[in-house]
Order: C-alpha cells, then structure tokens, then sequence
C-alpha cells in the first residue's frame, strides 16, 4: 500500500446542535481516486468543504503528506495543493474565462504594473487545451457560457494548480455526457500523475466506473471504506441508507397500457430557431419519457407544456377540456402540475416555511369568502406533507433547511395537493439521494396507476428505461426518435437517438 | 464558528421581532425624559395621533409592495395628485372629492404596476421617476399655487374619524395581508418570483394589485391631508414616500420581502417615526436638522433591514 496522501483524524464539526461530522478518520492514498458517497446531510459536503479549506473543524486534523494540514481559506488550501470543484456554480459573471481561471493569481503576467490579457489568455488557453476543451475562448465572458461550460472553466482553474488532492463535489449531476468525459479522463489523468482524487457523488454507476476506493458517510459518520472491485453495490446502497434497499427500484412491469385516452396533446410546437415542429400526446396512465443531452431542447419543451414558454407557432392542448395552454396559471387550473430541473430557485421557496410552500398553489381553492384561516392552511399541509414523508421537525420548518430530496417532497406535495392530473417532471430525481429516489419512483408508479399522466424529462439513461411507458428521444430540438417500454430495451438503444 | 442554520434562522426571527419593538420604546422613554414628559400630554398625543395616521395607513398600504421585494417610492406624489384633483372636486360635494381622491390613485397606482410588471421596469427607478412626474402634475394642476376647499369641510378633520379609519384599515390590512391570496402571494412573490410564477400564480395580476394597493392608502391619506390643510399645494405630500419607506424599516420590515413580512411593521414604524419627529420638536432641535436626522435614521434602518437580509442569505 503506498503512504497516505492525506489523512483525516478524528475530524468533527458541529452546527450548534446538528453533528455534521463525527470523529471521522480515514485515509486517501497517494495515486488513488477516492470516491465519497453517503446521502443528502450525510456530511460529504462539510467534509471536503474543511479539506478545501472553505471551513475549519472543531476538532480532529488533516495531516497532508506527513505534516499537519489546516488551510485558512480556499486560497491557502489550493497554494498547498488541496483544489475543488465545487457543486454549485463557482465562476465569477462579468468576467472572462482566462480571469476566472486565474483569479488571485495574476501577478504571474504583470508587465510592469498592469496585466497582460494577453499574456493571460494565451496561458488560458493552454490550460483549456491541455484538458481538452479547447473549444472555449479564453477572450470568453463567462455570462456567455452555460452551466456545463461554466464547470469546466472550474475544471480549467483546479487543474491549473497542478493539486497533489482535486475534490470534485457532485459536479456531474450538472453536467451532460460530453463534460462528464472530459471530467473522467482528467481524472484518470491525475492520478498517472501520482495525484489523488477525492469524488463526491450520488451516481453509484459513476461512482463504480470512476474510482478506486470508496468512503460512506451516514449522519456525520464514518461507516466503511470499500474497494471498487468486487464491490458489493447492495452492500453499499445498505451501507448509505442504514437499511436494506431494494434491488431494482424502478418499475418492474412490462405491460402495455389497455387503452390509450390522449391527456395532453402538443402539436407542432415550435419555440424558437432550434427547437421545431414538436408533436406528440401524453395519455392517461402512461409514463412519458423526454430524453436527450441536456441542451437538446427538452427541457425548453417541458416548460412550454405549463405555459412558461409562449410557443411561436403549435399548441399544447389538454384532451379532456380541449382547451390549450396560454400561460402558467391557466395550465395550473387545467390541473397541469409542473416540476422543474432547477428545484432550489423554481420549485420550492426556500426561506419559506412547508405549509406556505404547500399551501402556494392551492390557495385559491381553499379560500373561503377570499380567505384561509392557518388552521386549514396547516392540515392541508400536514396532510400532503405526511403523504409525501416529508422528513421536517414541523411544517413550520424552513425549506431551506430541508435536504434536497425532502424538497423535492415538498414540490411535489403542492401539486399532489392540487389534485393535478398532468404531471411534467423536470428531472425528478436530480441530486437526490437514493432513500428519496425509491420513493419518487414509487409515487410516479402509483401515480400511474391512478390514471394520471406524467411526462418525465430526463438526462438519465437508467432511469428513463426503468421508468417510462414510451420514450420520446429529442434531438437539437426536434423529435429523433420513440421506444417503447421493453425489457431488452438498454442505454445503447437510447443513446443512438440522442447523438 | 459559523451557527447552525436553524439557530440562525430562530435568532433572526425573534430579533427582527424584538428590535422595532425594543426601538419603539426606547424612543418613548428617551423622548419623554428629554421633554420632561411633554411627549405623552394630552394635547401632544393628539399631535403625535394626527402624525402617525397618515404615515400608518400609508405604510399598511406600501408594505403590499415591499412584501414583494419591491419599493414604492411615488407615493408622495400619489397623496399629492389626489388631494389636488380631490380639491378642485371638492367644490361638489364630499362624495365627490372622495370619490375623485380615491380614484385618481387607484389609476396611478394601476399605470405603476403596468409599468413594472408589463414593461419590466424596475420598481425602484420607475416610482422614483413616477414620483418626478407626480410632482410636475402638481405643479401645473395646482398653477404653482394651492387649491382651497370649502371651509365645511374643515370638519373632517376629526380626531375619531381618523382613529377609526386607521383601525379600519389596520384591521382590513392584517386580514388582507395575512388570510387572503393577495398577501399570501404577495410575500411568496418576494421570496421567490420564479418558484411562485412556476407554481400556476399569475404573478404580474398580484404586482399591479399591490402597487393599487399602495396607491389607494396614499388616497385615502391624501382625503385627510387635504381636509387638515385646508388646501392642496406643491408642499402637499412631500417627503410622504420616505416616511412611509422609514416607518416601514423601522418597523423591522425587510427590503427584500418575502415570508418574514408583517403589517405589525407598518403600524410599530409609523408610531416609532411619528414619536422621533415629535419627539425632535418637542427637544427643540433645529428644523433643518430634523431633516438631516431623518436622512440619517432612514441610512440607518436600511443598513439595519440590510442586515437582516445578508444574515438570511449567509443562513
């Protein structure tokens, strides 16, 4: 075994009386990509945010390569060579790509006393080449870039340090295939190096693909560390979620619908230069998938089904009351239900108690005379929320202090509450941990089963397979191809469509 | 060390809860001290009543607006243009000066909300620049002069009647505020306007109807203004936006809207205002300087509404 890199010692952290770590000790060795799993608050995050130097511990010490390793801020943790990625975005706006990948480190060009963009860019654009995304301008204002793009000038900018340790926090939830293959070569780039990778994931499927060991945290705990080979995924699962689960969790039918009653029908939807001529029908009963690469379009198309979108031409029209959709509040009172991919800014409102987050949509119907006592309020929140599960001290609580699957509960709470019959579900189950996954998978099937429709967009090749009756494959925003649910039916199958 | 999420989210709750009240008796003591209890005299509490009440109807109103994440700061100009136009109906009758009071700021009030919520203009250039253009209308309505109503009227200007409509209105507010669609949505607008527009509300229907509302408090204001003055002029209403806007703050409101608003704000902050604006006369300061001072205490209680906000994004 090849010493230690770096070495987590009885590490704790406490939010006043919320534990987020407790006495965690384990190792990453030297030349080895450590992948971190363990499910929403489970302490990854707090974790790798002490190591990048973004918080301190209460206790406990890093030591890094036989010295004892405690960085002051980001900066002092990079300048040791401990980079991150982190989950969110992290590059500045107003900004081009070559400032942003060095930020804080410009006096490397000065000439005389100004910066030399020059001197800059070109360095820039080396380091782009140098991981293989060349295709982005180092001239670029960020603002011009997507999300995608955006995390790989992150990349750029932790690579640029040439760290011994690169922490990588969930970053791929964010991105779509391309980014994600530029991640995973970096990575094993690394790691030739004799560099170590710490990398933080709810993908179980990345996870076994990407690294060499793996480290499961569960309520601020240390429970194990595994080998990837050989490596044991209901053991693991078990391991996250402290209790057996399921072995297949999504659907496990395979037959086909009796009869087909049209529930939303979208003909010729065109929403701008790119995204054309988009026809097809939801029905009652069915899961409808909407699958693609992440820019393809489909997520446009999702928001046109609730109205947030006006179409240029086509209409989205709901079959029982033939009535189309012209705006969101309308498509709310023709019992459409929307969830979108981006939950923290449009689904929930975060600081925001569960009952005023519930109750949002249904207000109206619940007034009496034009008003709703907080009694009522409250049941009906208590109500859905207890349907749903949703894990919070009292409906009181905050959203904001919720997991990011509990807030996902709650989005879906409201609709449920509203008695939706049309559901359109942006990735459902994006950056959430498995525990709450099974039990969205559970609800879209009972959903289902209730004659409900829903139209499930997603970037996820597993779960678009496990899950739908139908898949619509959307390509450059057109329509490029449809399967239908079978058990041979595998990624290969949907991936030729989408590129 | 950092604290815990929820702990900070308990702190800011019963702080912004405590302080305006801490501050409102702070202010009481420290007034009536320094005017050897003059502050709480009769003939002085009826001032301080006539004071408070324009400024509390017009903050209820307002705090609609603020809820929303928005600012309001036109509404001097709104009192202004009603009492004007209100004036020149007054020589009708009562009904018609009310009439024309209220309708006029409705109809400012709904040109506002078109405009921000139609046209995307931001809330806090649009009214400051509405306000502008109020008080040109003022200038030219009232012919550089004032506008005189009937000596009857004079009688409206009665102590009962404004204590009963500021509870009327306090009442009407809360209700509105706290139990209705108006209220609930207004503060889900301030807390998330994407999340409450993807949640099926017609978010641009509520901004208008808030900016109305702000607008028809400012009308009823300008009705008392007018029958206490006696008369419309280019003085009429002036510095009413900031006051309304101080009152606000001092009521612990935060300029960011959201879930924390509360119409307590309005009536704590106009009484907290009215007492600090007696309470300098009453001490004898200078009256340039109260002018300053109110500046400075509305600097201040932004920063203070300010606080409040960068701790709810840090928690």
């Amino acid at each position: 075994m090849e010493k230690p890199l770096l070495e987590i010692k009885n590490l704790s952290k406490s939010f006043g009386v919320t534990r987020a770590l407790q006495d965690v000790s384990f190792s990453i060795s030297k030349g080895t990509i450590c992948g971190l799993v363990g499910e929403n608050g489970s302490g990854k995050s707090t974790l790798s945010s002490i190591i990048a130097g973004m918080q301190g511990s209460d206790s406990g010490e890093l030591i890094l390569e036989e010295r004892v390793f405690t960085p002051h801020n980001i900066s002092d943790a990079s300048s040791q060579g401990v980079s991150m990625v982190v989950q969110e975005k992290g590059t500045i706006n107003k900004l081009t790509v070559a400032e942003n990948i060095f930020i804080g480190k410009e006096e490397q060009f000065l000439v005389g006393n100004l910066i030399s963009k020059k001197k800059m860019n070109e360095a820039a654009d080396s380091v782009l080449k140098l991981i293989g995304a060349e295709e982005i301008k180092s001239e670029a204002m960020i603002d011009e870039l997507n999300f995608e793009e955006c995390k790989i000038v992150e990349i750029a900018r932790a690579m640029e340090n040439n760290p011994r340790l690169l922490i990588i926090d969930e970053t791929t939830t964010a991105i779509a295939h391309k980014g994600r293959e530029l991640l995973y070569k970096l990575i094993k780039e690394v790691k030739k190096n004799g560099q170590s990778v710490l990398f933080i994931t709810h993908d179980l499927d990345e996870l076994q693909m990407v690294s060499d060991e793996i480290v499961v945290l569960r309520d601020g705990c240390f429970i194990g560390k595994r080998v990837n080979q050989n490596l044991d995924v209901q053991e693991l699962k078990a391991m996250m979620v402290g209790r057996e689960v399921s072995d297949n969790f999504y659907r496990n039918d395979y037959s086909e619908l009796e009869k087909l009653e049209p529930a939303l029908c979208v003909e010729n939807l065109t929403l701008d230069e790119k995204i054309q001529e988009i026809t097809f029908t939801a029905h009652k009963g069915e899961i409808l998938g909407l699958g693609g690469l992440s820019e393809c379009g489909m997520h446009e198309i999702g928001k046109a089904l609730f109205g947030l979108i006006k179409p240029i031409t086509g209409k989205v029209t709901v079959a029982d009351k033939n009535i189309s959709v012209r705006n969101a509040s309308q498509a709310k009172k023709l019992a459409i239900a929307y969830l979108s991919k981006n939950r923290d800014k449009d689904s929930v409102l975060l600081n925001t108690s569960v009952v005023d987050n519930i109750v949002l949509p249904s207000i109206s119907s619940l007034s009496r005379a034009g008003l709703l006592s907080k009694r009522k309020e409250k049941n009906f929140a208590k109500k859905w929320a207890n349907e749903l599960e949703v894990k919070c001290k009292d409906v009181n609580q905050y959203v904001s202090e919720l997991s990011g699957g509990n807030k996902q509960k709650v989005a879906i709470a409201k609709w449920l509450g509203k008695g939706s019959d049309i559901f359109i579900f942006d990735c459902p189950t994006r950056g959430i941990d498995i525990g709450v996954k099974e039990s969205i998978y559970h609800l879209m099937e009972a959903l289902r089963a209730q004659g409900k429709s829903i139209v499930m967009i997603s970037e996820e090749m597993p779960e678009l397979i496990g899950m739908s009756d139908r898949i619509i494959i959307i390509k450059d925003g057109r329509i490029s191809g449809e399967l239908k649910r079978s058990v041979d039916l595998v990624e290969r199958d949907v991936i030729q469509y989408m590129i | 060390m950092k604290t815990n999420a929820a702990d900070v989210n308990f702190k800011k709750i019963n702080l912004s809860r405590v302080i305006p009240f801490a501050g409102l008796i702070l202010v009481t003591i420290f007034f009536t001290l320094v005017s050897h209890g003059n502050l709480l005299s009769i003939q002085n509490v009826k001032l301080l009543i006539n004071q408070m009440f324009t400024l509390c109807v017009g903050a209820i109103g307002c705090a609609f607006v603020v809820a929303q994440g928005n600012l309001d700061f036109s509404v001097g100009g709104i009192l202004g243009v009603s009492a004007t136009f209100a004036a020149y109906a007054s020589q009708k009758s009562i009904g018609a000066m009310v009439i024309t009071a209220l309708g006029v700021s409705l109809a400012i009030g709904l040109i506002n909300g078109f405009i921000h919520a139609k046209l995307k203009v931001e809330s806090f250039v649009l009214t400051l620049a509405m306000q502008f253009v109020l008080q040109g209308v003022i200038v030219i309505a009232t012919k550089s002069g004032t506008v005189p109503i009937p000596f009857s009227m004079y009688s409206l200007d009665n102590l009962t009647l404004k204590i009963i409509t500021v509870i009327v209105v306090g009442i009407i507010g809360y209700i509105v505020f706290e139990y209705s669609a108006v209220g609930k949505y207004s503060k889900a607008i301030g807390s998330g306007i994407e999340a409450t527009r993807q949640s099926g509300i017609s978010v641009n229907k509520y901004k208008i109807v808030a900016f109305m509302i702000s607008a028809f408090t400012a009308g009823i204001c300008s009705i008392f203004v007018l029958v206490r003055t006696g008369a419309a002029s280019t003085a009429t209403g002036k510095f009413f936006e900031t006051d309304v806007l101080t009152a606000l703050v001092l009521g612990g409101i935060s300029l960011e809207g959201g879930s924390s608003s509360k119409i307590s704000s309005a009536i704590i902050g106009s009484l907290t205002l009215a007492i600090l604006s007696n309470g300098m006369v009453l001490w004898g300061i200078n009256e340039h300087y109260q002018q300053l001072a109110k500046g400075l205490i509305f600097i201040v209680a932004v920063w203070l509404a300010a606080g409040n906000s960068r701790k709810k994004r840090k928690g």
